[in-house]
């Protein structure tokens, strides 16, 4: 598979009335064309400010790109100007956001949301814009979409709206579909439904998804391979099936074990991970996982570790369980 | 929508009534009647002066003026002038019509420069332009109307000699007057405008916008500032309160013949039907106003529409 979008070093901070939040310390990763990759971590570990980033979309100020690179069939978006940038987002990248209640605008025609992007990317006329939107509507599957176009947000429930949501933004093709906690907000049935309609479009419409969640068991029949963030950076990184068999980061077993198991084997209560994560208003130098992890040693209080290789595919960022080699990514940053 | 605009306009029945009881009372406890004021200091004979108050039916009871007033009003008549002795429901048109022309391109300019304003602060917060507008917010508030007019006056008129210190005249007459009265409407406008943007602003349906690959200011125009006009329009309305107050002022700094400065000849002279009918006027623009607000969050916000369904 061909790479589509490759980033380095990523790294945002926010400048707030405390001090500086480090939200995003040095993320690299890769996706290939068509692929489905899940990033997985809990709340205020950067997995949303990352990919608001690469599409700066993080409200600047307080927010800041310190560094990094994020290139998109070879152009760098962090460096494009703001109207090529502009012409990137929701043409070759479309974001679903995770709360379908208030993530459409209460006072617009939902046909005529659907249309802004196509008006402007696809240069559509205004009829042609509404027709394209009643057959995205019919693509995701809105009953009596005919009826729906001319219909306000409130008049949708909140798993409709999250297909409006979709059907917004695959308008325009895009590359890759970010899809930010779609299911969070939704009932448990609805997640469900959300899940199998992205899974059907990605397999129609041949794009790339990145899956951001919090709860690793959507990703087991969803993903191709799973990034695990923590605290801003990426500790554990691998191909879903990998990642579930052989997880090489204490944090990746953490989350694993707080996963409920639809055969029984734990009657018991669900794991939970001590602790909480780390004030990412200071500087760690230590590993940020240390203060939490069960296998800490010596050295993890010493220095952070870097990401590095298990095998081909499969890379860690631990002392104790993680691999050894050549740190990923670091050849290609300047 | 037929029924909200008839819940108000039934709503503010009562409202007429009490103002007018108000008015009527008040005029009656301040000291000094039309027939005092119009004899002053040189006191006639007690029999002249109470010839006149009879001549003007003053002398009967409290109730029986009232009503009469009040029967006299529901049918459109307010009665004739005392000191004009001429119809008060001709002087309050020719009047009104003045004030209104002055009321209403002061609240254009109130409107229009406090959105905008307001737009630039919330989109450029903490910066020069956010600070600018707060410098011309706070001046509007702090500067006296009559000061603020003559010192336009000095300005433009005596000094530059671009527009006409007073009077009435064309458009040109209408420019300086329409901006002091406008002025500290101006500045509340803008600082509302700055607040309910900033708070739209931060909200997930503007994410959306911009991650749609919409332009700034599309997404200001189109998405933020809708969604942030209802408190604008709440305040714009009491603030059409406070501007015809301030016709008062501007109008004996403009040399403008309106509805205010007729008003307040008219309670020296304790004209008493000019104030009645005046007042009741003011307070049914008052009420109208209101209804115009109520039928405007109707009309931006759709989630009102089934509220009413309900």
């Amino acid at each position: 598979m061909a790479r589509l979008l490759e980033v380095r070093d990523l790294t945002t901070c926010f400048h707030t009335p405390e001090g500086v939040v480090h939200a995003v310390n040095g993320v690299s990763f890769d996706l290939a064309e068509g692929e489905t990759l899940g990033i997985v971590g809990e709340s205020g570990s950067g997995k949303t400010v990352s990919m608001l980033s690469l599409l700066r979309l993080i409200p600047e100020p307080p927010g800041r790109i310190v560094r990094g690179q994020a290139l998109f069939q070879g152009k760098d978006l962090l460096k494009l100007d703001r109207e090529a940038i502009q012409k990137m987002r929701g043409s070759q990248v479309g974001f679903v956001f995770q709360d379908p209640m208030t993530s459409l605008n209460p006072l617009m025609r939902i046909g005529e949301q659907l249309s802004e992007p196509m008006l402007k990317h696809l240069r559509l006329t205004p009829r042609q814009a509404r027709n394209r939107s009643l057959e995205l509507l019919k693509l995701v599957g809105i009953p009596g979409a005919a009826h729906r176009l001319d219909d306000y947000p409130h008049q949708f429930s909140g798993g409709m709206r999250q297909r409006v949501m979709i059907a917004m933004a695959l308008s325009c093709e895009p590359k890759i579909l970010i899809a930010d906690e779609p299911t969070t907000a939704l009932d448990v049935t609805i997640q469900a439904q959300v899940v199998a309609l992205v899974k059907d479009l990605r397999r129609r419409l041949g794009m790339a998804v990145i899956w951001i969640t919090h709860d690793l068991g959507v990703l087991a029949g969803l993903a191709h391979r799973v990034v695990v963030m923590y605290a801003g950076s990426i500790v554990e990184q691998a191909p879903v099936r990998q990642l579930y068999k052989d997880p090489r980061h204490p944090y990746t077993l953490g989350l694993l074990g707080a996963l409920p198991r639809v055969d029984g084997q734990h009657a018991e209560r669900l794991a939970n991970i001590a602790g909480r994560p780390p004030d990412l208003l200071k500087p760690i130098i230590h590993c940020p996982f240390a203060p939490r992890c069960r296998f800490a040693i010596a050295r993890c209080w010493e220095t952070n570790p870097a990401l590095l290789p298990v095998s081909d595919a499969h890379q860690s960022a631990c002392w104790v369980l993680g691999g050894t080699g050549e740190p990923f990514g670091e050849t290609q940053v300047d | 929508m037929l029924r909200v605009i008839l819940s108000r306009l039934l709503q503010a029945i009562p409202v007429l009534f009490g103002v007018s009881l108000i008015v009527f009372l008040l005029l009656r406890l301040v000291p000094g009647d039309p027939v005092s004021t119009f004899y002053g200091f040189d006191v006639g004979r007690v029999e002249d002066l109470q010839a006149m108050r009879h001549q003007l039916g003053l002398d009967r009871p409290m109730l029986v003026q009232y009503v009469d007033f009040l029967a006299d009003a529901i049918q459109g008549d307010m009665g004739t002038s005392i000191k004009t002795r001429r119809p008060v429901a001709t002087e309050l048109v020719r009047y009104l019509t003045n004030t209104a022309q002055l009321a209403v391109a002061g609240m254009i300019f109130a409107v229009v420069g406090g959105i905008l304003l307001g737009l630039i602060a919330a989109a450029r917060r903490n910066s020069i332009w956010d600070n600018l507008s707060l410098a011309i917010s706070l001046a509007g508030i702090s500067l006296p109307i009559f000061w603020l007019g003559l010192m336009l006056v000095w300005i433009f008129a005596v000094q530059l000699s671009l527009l006409p210190s007073g009077g009435r005249g064309d458009w040109h007459n209408l420019i300086l007057p329409a901006i002091t009265l406008a002025a500290p409407s101006v500045a509340v406008i803008a600082r509302v405008t700055r607040a309910s943007l900033m708070e739209v602003i931060n909200q997930d349906f503007v994410r959306t916008a911009y991650s749609k690959g919409l332009s700034e200011a599309f997404v200001l125009l189109r998405h933020v500032l809708p969604n942030g006009l209802l408190p604008v329009i709440t305040v714009t309305g009491i603030q059409f309160g406070y501007l015809l107050a301030g016709t008062v002022l501007t109008e004996t700094v403009f040399a403008w013949p309106g509805l205010g400065r007729y008003l307040v000849d008219a309670i020296k002279f304790r004209d008493y039907p000019v104030v009645q009918g005046g007042v009741l006027v003011i307070a049914l623009i008052f009420v109208t106003i209101n209804l115009v607000v109520d039928v405007l969050y109707f009309l931006i916000d759709p989630r009102l529409h089934s509220e009413a369904a309900k």
